[in-house]
């Protein structure tokens, strides 16, 4: 009953931190939920939470993202360097500094673009969706 | 169910016309005849299924010049003797479909191509045929995207044959008519579990936001593939009006239901879904987590 409790207490207190939003900007919540995603045991969660937090651009979870730098799978690296670039923090200048030397080239490109953006020196964003929707629309008609 | 090679098939036509013409196979399986209309007439009529579906899927045959053949290809319709794929050379194979193909799916297919002249045989067939022919001919309706055969497919939605009634549900979601959307809801209470997934499917085709509140109903389904194709819907209509019912469903206790939710409400947008969403970044399937996160990003948009 106590476990049930406080899972009750911790749903509440979730619901109470993400209000109903004006416009589309993300609550604090929602982003520190993506962030804790960044450390799921699977790398295609990984790799998705790191997508989102570059759509949602807050500069809330940049710590999370440099953490992340360093995850093994090479997508997750990726779709993290691209969502730093997008959220511009230069935080992230010196771990995208060194993301330069990853032993992956898609990586490295990667590193270069989101250090240009940052610098302001990238036109765009080159890269503006690494992982594309993961729709799992059902077949449209039964087998 | 064959009607699903078919479907691809048909789809899939302009990528096959052009390989037609290169014999892939060595298999020596050229037709006795089959490059005019009258051969094709002649095989059409064979005691031999094989010979009789490769008469119908001859190429650059049928086409609005070949109305002679509309009696005869109406006729096989009924034909579900069971032919090996490989006696159409259409490359059917190369996306993986080794299903047989049948003499009456094949005819439904070449009295699509002849066109807008075969609706009301087929109509006919569909009110008054044996029960493959009707599935058939609700099958070629559908791909023919006729509005003439909105109000008897309809009808068939009571049919007395599930495959009929399922068919016909398909064949209204090709259609994309909005005056099949009640129609279509009350197929979602029909007895049979490919039924309501297929009017589902159809809704969400259809696009027409009168059909969320029947859609939402389905959520709670007692069929997972129902479920699941509801959620499909109700992204695909994107009417927010569906978004607590998709928060809920995040908590169904199939898998492929929550994740098909998740991806609902990321194709909705709506940011009310977000404490849901994020809740279920912790769900128990890897999944649903990074559908989640998916439609936590598409919602900033």
């Amino acid at each position: 009953m106590r476990t049930s409790a406080k899972i009750l207490a911790v749903v509440a207190l979730h619901l109470l931190s993400t209000p109903h939003v004006e416009g589309q900007a993300a609550a604090a919540g929602t982003i520190s939920a993506l962030a804790d995603a960044l450390k799921d045991s699977d790398a295609d969660v990984r790799a998705q939470a790191a997508w989102a937090l570059g759509r949602i651009r807050s500069d809330q979870p940049v710590d999370a993202l440099i953490a992340a730098l360093t995850d093994t799978d090479q997508d997750v690296r990726r779709n993290v360097i691209w969502a730093l670039g997008r959220i511009r923090s230069s935080k992230a200048v010196d771990a995208l500094s060194a993301a330069l030397k990853d032993g992956n080239s898609e990586v490295r490109r990667a590193a270069a673009q989101a250090l240009a953006q940052i610098y302001g020196s990238g036109g765009g964003n080159p890269n503006p969706n690494p992982n594309p929707n993961p729709n799992p629309n059902p077949r449209p008609r039964p087998d | 169910m064959n009607h699903l090679g078919l479907i691809r098939y048909v789809v899939l036509m302009a990528c096959a016309a052009t390989l037609v013409g290169i014999a892939h196979d060595s298999v020596a399986q050229q037709p006795p005849s089959g490059t005019t209309l009258s051969g094709v007439l002649d095989m059409l009529r064979s005691s031999d299924p094989a010979v009789r579906a490769r008469g119908a899927c001859t190429p650059r045959v049928f086409n609005a010049a070949a109305s002679k053949a509309i009696p005869v290809l109406i006729g096989l319709l009924d034909d579900d003797a069971p032919v090996s794929p490989s006696v159409c050379r259409n490359g059917r194979q190369w996306w993986g479909d080794d299903r047989p193909i049948t003499p009456g799916e094949e005819a439904a297919r070449a009295l699509v191509e002849i066109g807008s002249a075969t609706v009301e045989p087929l109509i006919r067939v569909l009110g008054s045929g044996q029960t493959i022919a009707r599935k058939n001919s609700a099958w070629a309706l559908g791909a023919l995207e006729d509005t003439r055969s909105l109000k008897p497919l309809i009808s068939a939605l009571r049919d007395p044959e599930e495959i009929v009634r399922e068919q016909s549900a398909w064949a209204l979601g090709a259609l994309e008519d909005s005056g099949a959307v009640d129609a279509l809801a009350g197929a979602l209470r029909d007895s049979a579990e490919d039924v309501r997934q297929q009017a589902a499917w159809a809704l969400g085709a259809i696009e027409d936001g009168r059909a969320v509140p029947s859609l939402v109903g389905s959520l709670g389904d007692k069929s997972a593939l129902v479920r699941r194709q509801a959620a499909w819907a109700l992204g695909a209509i994107e009417d927010s009006v569906a978004v607590d019912a998709l928060v809920a469903a995040l908590n169904d206790t199939d898998a492929r239901v929550r994740e098909q939710s998740a991806w609902a409400l990321g194709a909705i947008g709506d940011a009310r879904a977000s404490a849901g969403l994020s809740l279920a970044l912790k769900d128990d399937e890897s999944s649903v987590r990074r559908q989640a996160a998916w439609a936590l990003g598409a919602i900033s948009d």
